[in-house]
């Protein structure tokens, strides 16, 4: 894992804004943020653990548990108000999850969201950075189901 | 003049004129530059109105170095997707812009800070920068000029008060987005501590055209008071939802529903500014002309030009919920009267939606907005109550039907 992270130290060096940058690409490559994570980029970069995690607690995209995929459901004012609640529910109900919570397997985390910006087709949904507009809970659910594989 | 006529690669924004802007601000003093978008009098796009050539002149005169440029990408107000469908149709324009004002204020380097809900436009911007540098545009010497200036990317990790300019700087800086109190100013005091302009992306694409126009010319386009093209993100019940263009002025809100295919059954009012700092108001505003100047005559704001229109189904105390919701959720904790307050106006408006709204749960409502109104740190506590005050007004009767 530290060569890993090295690497992606690495990656990011010439950048000015260098932090979120490296907590991204280890988002995407581990599926979190390990705590191992942490303490090699406090390392590197010579910033306290204590302020790294700072950082990450207050973003909703860093996460501290490893999932393949993250569900992102729009529960804004418009996906509200056209039936993202019913979305909700059958993904709720078909995978056991809630807000925040993620499948036995590791397969999918659950987050409901705000506002993602796709207002001319809701209710919408991202699955990692794939969108997915105009649903159906039928059609939420087909699409999940290719993600099973 | 049309912010949404489509680039799809780098050759077709050449053949529409593209680059000739910064070409030849290039060779025109750094101050004429700014003087030219003062004499347009392009306002900020992002919410805010504020004069764009006069927020440039506060960075240009300061005499600490380096400068820094941001375009503010992290679009999150609900029911606003403009910024996003311009950066897909056109984003060769907003660089353009980007590098012009970058030259104008003597900025070497620049950010472009976009939401993480938008990662994969964010990475095609990434491919464009490339592009750019490889052809001239960026880098080293641009277009044979003395100018050298580059841009990098950093992509937000979802949360909504980063839009924020102070908070947004805090991010790029690798720390939580808390918005700093004002001032001192982003011109005065922005990035590392140093002088940077924030622009929002729509508010940059109209640069090029003010320099290929003249600001005067551009001046002509829209009404007096609020020149030029706006975009307008149109959603709930029209049957044509997406983001239309118009010149300020020139169409009514009746007029842009009817463009986005009229109302989805029978209208009974609409929101309308940013998103959920936005206005709940009713059919009184239809003749209302969409343009900054109107709107703040009439008591409400165009923020970033979002209009999500209600028909008859729908349940105002419920949508009112739903906003409250939402500012609980994104209110950053730094301040208590806006984590407090949105926590209080949620609690409330719940009860009422499940039926148990008293009358002196409306005292407090309209307490906590007041206080939370004065006395908040950032426009995101000062916003929070607007829905409920504006529906308050706009919708007294029936909001009050349920309360005992």
């Amino acid at each position: 894992m530290h060569e890993r992270i090295r690497e992606i130290i690495l990656k990011n060096r010439d950048r000015d804004a260098k932090l979120l940058a490296i907590l991204h690409d280890i988002q995407d490559e581990f599926g979190y943020i390990p705590q191992k994570a942490i303490e090699f980029i406090s390392q590197e970069l010579k910033i306290p653990e204590g302020e790294i995690y700072d950082t990450i607690s207050f973003y909703s995209f860093f996460t501290f548990k490893p999932a393949k995929h993250i569900i992102r459901i729009c529960n804004g004012i418009v996906c509200n108000m056209k039936g993202s609640g019913e979305i909700i529910k059958a993904i709720e109900e078909k995978y056991g999850i809630g807000n925040g919570e993620t499948t036995s397997d590791g397969l999918f985390t659950l987050q409901i969201v705000e506002c993602i910006g796709r207002c001319e087709s809701p209710p919408a949904m991202l699955v990692d950075d794939e969108v997915y507009g105009n649903l159906t809970p039928e059609k939420a659910l087909e699409i999940l189901r290719r993600y099973e594989k | 003049m049309k912010l949404l006529k489509e680039a799809r690669n780098l050759d077709s924004y050449l053949s529409q004129g593209g680059f000739n802007a910064l070409e030849s601000s290039l060779k025109k003093a750094q101050v004429k530059i700014i003087e030219e978008i003062e004499n347009s009098g392009l306002v900020g796009r992002g919410g805010a109105a504020f004069p764009t050539g006069l927020k440039m002149k506060y960075v240009a005169m300061n005499s600490q170095t380096p400068k820094f440029i941001v375009a503010n990408a992290d679009e999150g107000e609900p029911g606003t997707f403009k910024d996003r469908v311009l950066m897909e149709k056109n984003p060769y324009r907003i660089l353009e812009g980007m590098i012009i004002s970058a030259y104008a204020i003597g900025a070497k380097k620049g950010f472009v800070y976009i939401r993480q809900e938008y990662r994969k436009i964010a990475h095609k911007l990434g491919e464009i920068i490339k592009e750019l540098r490889q052809e001239g545009y960026l880098g080293r010497n641009i277009m044979g000029s003395k100018f050298s200036f580059d841009i990098e990317i950093v992509i937000g990790a979802g949360a909504y008060i980063c839009g924020e300019e102070t908070a947004l700087l805090e991010s790029i800086g690798g720390k939580r987005g808390f918005p700093r109190i004002k001032p001192p100013y982003p011109a005065q005091h922005g990035l590392w501590g140093k002088p940077t302009l924030v622009n929002n992306v729509e508010t940059l694409a109209n640069i090029p055209l003010i320099i290929n126009m003249g600001g005067e010319n551009y001046r002509t386009q829209g009404t007096e008071l609020c020149p030029g093209p706006k975009l307008f993100s149109v959603s709930g019940f029209v049957k044509k939802p997406g983001v239309y263009e118009e010149l300020m002025g020139k169409a009514t809100i009746a007029e842009i529903i009817e463009r986005a295919g009229g109302v989805d059954g029978e209208l009974k009012g609409f929101m309308i500014g940013g998103g959920a700092a936005g206005y709940i108001v009713n059919e009184s505003y239809l003749d209302m002309p969409l343009c900054y100047y109107h709107a703040r005559a009439r008591g409400i704001s165009l923020g970033t030009g979002t209009i999500i229109v209600f028909n008859t189904s729908v349940n105002l105390w419920k949508i009112l919920l739903k906003i409250a919701e939402f500012f609980e959720h994104e209110s950053c904790g730094q301040c208590f009267p806006c984590r407090y307050g949105t926590k209080r106006m949620r609690s409330i408006i719940s009860k009422i939606v499940n039926g148990n709204g008293k009358r002196e749960d409306i005292d407090f409502l309209n307490r906590i907005a007041r206080a939370m109104k004065i006395a908040s740190l950032c426009p995101l506590g000062t916003s929070a109550p607007i829905a409920y005050q504006s529906a308050m007004k706009h919708f007294k009767e029936e909001l009050l039907e349920v309360i005992e």
